[in-house]
């Protein structure tokens, strides 16, 4: 009688297990499929939010919100996330889209890959490219930023120069100047060309100066060898990979002469050349210093300009030597919104004269505007020439790699570029011809593998 | 009578752990079954084209990169030289913190601090510290006439970085958890050794250690699962796996395949060769620990 009871206890409580997890089943299942139903709702609120990022423009846009907010009657939520990860959080939004994120800043690193995933909305379905470039916008700016004939966003955000900051007590000093002259053969002045810029760089060395602040991080995207290596290689006719002609262009002879060039361009650099970004350069221009060294010249971003009366040596900013790869940042509009005629009202403004003019001017950045270029306000500043010749005038903007594969072939790039460098400094900075050889040759296979040809 | 299939407390038990089953069936097994076919596929969302199967391909092009090499060997290299490191310092502190000394508990808090310390807190105070330029490590160093080292971007340097970064951290879970096993060992034995006149080395080999074992066999498993799965904020905070592929270890390597170039099936394959070498290290400390 007992084990007849317990059995039936123990029937009722196995019965009433499977009927918890049934109704856990059942329970997940619903809400599974009401968040998946097609829903009919009414008109979206005037709420959009934007994922952005961390820079320079970021204090002058988030001050300028309410004049957004008043104009159009739409509140923005700035959502914001590191630029390290912004990607990643835009590629899970597109896989599981969710109403979180109406629009983003991207930045052009990123551009291809998400471009590619047709996520986002083409601008020139609002605006034709015509009329882009009757308002004022850099047509090869837009090209730029063009994937497969389409364009996502505008670089009204930031469109980051870098410059060539110099001392110019150093370069006015009389002595330097004669034993240059002696040394050279010619007047010490700030370099205009490569070999100039050994030579100025190689000669403050051996004064006991750091020749030139280098930024040759290879851990950071959109920052350090990245943003010097590829120009560099396009300056001496070679590349990385050619996306219209599917070249591998990484070894060829421009590549690694380029490569070799900046290998021996590092001797005369600081010490810590390989581990220092934009921070680190921003310090030492600040200071003056690097690695316990005077420094002599530094190749860094024109956002620093504003800062350089504050700086405890004197500085000043000439032409980049070398192009530079674009460094655009601007807003896209995701195709999953439900507020895309929103978000497109906050690209028409942040893309205004006003707003382009405003960035340019607190940021110190290249315009995307030739009417804000051309600005008597903007004109006025000496700076405008130097930014806007290193970025597009004299120099040109080198185009980055239009492929789906684009962030891989980059990472690859500076895994090279960074074993080039450690290679180069343990064997005593000699070799570097044959070490960039060798290692862009190894890019080479790299890039083939990625791309699967 | 025929015997019933489950006893009484069988059932009780098998229905105890039914809930718990579920759960795990749901956030472990499904997400591993998952990751097991995404191993085995190509999902090339960039291009926005469906997921298709491609069997052992991931493998074969992990197996037979040389650059994959090195992220095991890093990862490896790692583990053998951190994990000890911990073990024998964590050890160290706990034979010490087993002593009678006035105001342990304060030494407790204050050696356990590391470990209050959020791994990404930790590794940004590591970098400060490294600076070549104003990093303290290469003043203090400097004092006893070291040249300063480049901690973080000379080849020979970089993963000892990580190293000692990592050792800082873990070392007083070692403490505390051998220390906790310490706690447990009956005092009778330590008296008992002493009535026969042993001393303090044969104390602790023939006393301590084994009574140790059991806790100090999860530690050491714990830990090398660790060093194997979760090593990341220190890599990406400090060196981000450069200069190179010096310091790129399993973790950092696979959350860059699958979410910075998006190849989900390559970044699972990653993921399932690292559970599988760490399911190999902890077979290897359960059989050696069987030896008597």
């Amino acid at each position: 009688m007992k084990k007849l009871s317990e059995k039936k206890a123990i029937s009722k409580m196995i019965w009433a297990a499977i009927v918890v997890i049934i109704i856990i089943i059942a329970g997940v299942a619903t809400y599974w499929w009401y968040t998946t139903q097609p829903t009919t709702n009414p008109p979206p609120a005037k709420v959009i939010s934007i994922a952005w990022t961390e820079g320079p423009e970021f204090d002058f846009i988030n001050g300028k919100l309410n004049e957004f907010q008043t104009q159009t009657g739409i509140t923005v939520n700035f959502l914001k996330i590191p630029r390290a990860h912004i990607v990643e959080r835009l590629m899970l939004e597109m896989l599981a889209s969710t109403p979180s994120i109406d629009g983003t800043v991207i930045y052009v690193l990123e551009a291809p890959t998400l471009a590619s995933t047709g996520g986002l909305v083409d601008l020139y379905t609002y605006r034709p490219k015509s009329e882009w470039i009757a308002e004022s916008f850099y047509q090869d700016q837009l090209e730029m930023l063009e994937f497969n004939g389409s364009l996502y966003y505008v670089p009204s955000i930031w469109n980051g120069a870098l410059l060539n900051f110099y001392r110019t007590d150093l370069f006015a000093n009389a002595t330097l100047g004669a034993l240059f002259q002696s040394q050279y053969g010619y007047p010490l002045a700030v370099p205009t060309d490569p070999n100039k810029l050994m030579d100025v760089a190689k000669f403050f060395s051996e004064q006991g100066y750091v020749g030139i602040h280098l930024q040759m991080t290879t851990s950071e995207m959109g920052a350090g060898a990245y943003m010097f290596y590829p120009p560099i290689a396009a300056y001496f006719g070679g590349g990385i990979y050619n996306t219209t002609t599917n070249q591998i262009l990484c070894n060829s002879t421009g590549s690694v002469y380029a490569l070799e060039y900046l290998l021996n361009l590092t001797r005369y650099a600081q010490p810590t050349v390989l581990e220092d970004g934009t921070f680190e350069a921003e310090q030492a221009v600040m200071q003056g210093t690097s690695g316990g060294k005077e420094l002599a010249m530094a190749d860094q971003w024109s956002y620093m300009y504003n800062m350089l009366p504050d700086a405890t040596r004197p500085w000043n900013i000439s032409e980049r030597i070398f192009p530079q790869q674009p460094d655009m940042l601007g807003v896209a509009i995701l195709k999953n919104s439900p507020k895309k005629d929103y978000v497109w009202q906050f690209v028409n403004w942040t893309s205004s004269f006003e707003i382009a003019k405003g960035t340019t001017l607190a940021t110190p950045k290249a315009p995307c505007r030739s009417d804000v270029a051309n600005d008597p306000q903007v004109k006025a500043n000496y700076w405008v020439n130097v930014i806007v010749n290193s970025y597009g005038g004299h120099k040109p903007i080198v185009p980055v790699i239009k492929n789906p594969h684009a962030t891989e072939i980059y990472e690859a790039m500076m895994k090279r570029l960074g074993q080039a460098f450690s290679d180069y400094q343990t064997a005593g900075q000699t070799n570097a011809h044959a070490i960039a050889q060798e290692k862009l040759d190894a890019l080479y296979g790299d890039i083939k593998t990625i791309l699967g040809i | 009578m025929k015997k019933p299939v489950l006893t009484k407390e069988e059932a009780i038990g098998i229905l105890m752990i039914t809930p718990a089953l579920a759960v795990l069936a749901l956030v472990y097994f499904y997400p591993l079954g998952y990751n097991i076919d995404l191993s085995l596929s190509n999902w090339p969302i960039k291009e926005a084209l469906p997921k298709y199967y491609v069997e052992f391909d991931n493998y074969a092009r992990l197996f037979f990169s040389k650059d994959f090499q090195t992220v095991v060997w890093n990862t490896l290299f790692f583990t053998i030289i951190s994990v000890p490191t911990e073990f024998f310092l964590g050890l160290g502190l706990a034979l010490l913190l087993n002593r009678e000394i006035k105001g342990k508990n304060v030494f407790i808090t204050l050696l356990a601090l590391p470990m209050i310390v959020a791994p990404v807190i930790a590794a940004l105070a590591w970098k400060w510290l490294y600076f070549y330029d104003y990093g303290a490590l290469n003043y203090v160093l400097s004092f006893v006439g070291v040249q300063p080292i480049r901690w973080m971007s000379d080849v020979n340097y970089a993963i000892y970085s990580i190293i000692i970064a990592d050792v800082w951290t873990t070392t007083p879970f070692m403490m505390l958890i051998l220390y906790a096993g310490l706690q447990m060992v009956p005092t009778q034995l330590y008296e008992a050794a002493k009535i026969d006149g042993a001393s303090q080395w044969d104390t602790f080999w023939r006393i301590t250690l084994p009574s140790l074992k059991a806790v100090l066999i999860v530690a050491l498993m714990i830990r090398t699962i660790d060093a194997f799965t979760k090593l990341f904020d220190i890599v990406y905070v400090i060196t981000g796996g450069g200069p190179g592929y010096a310091t790129e270890v399993l973790p950092t390597f696979g959350y860059k395949v699958a979410f910075v170039f998006f190849e989900f099936g390559r970044g699972a394959a990653v993921t399932m060769i690292t559970l599988m070498l760490s399911a190999v290290m902890v077979v290897v400390i359960l059989r050696s620990s069987r030896r008597k």
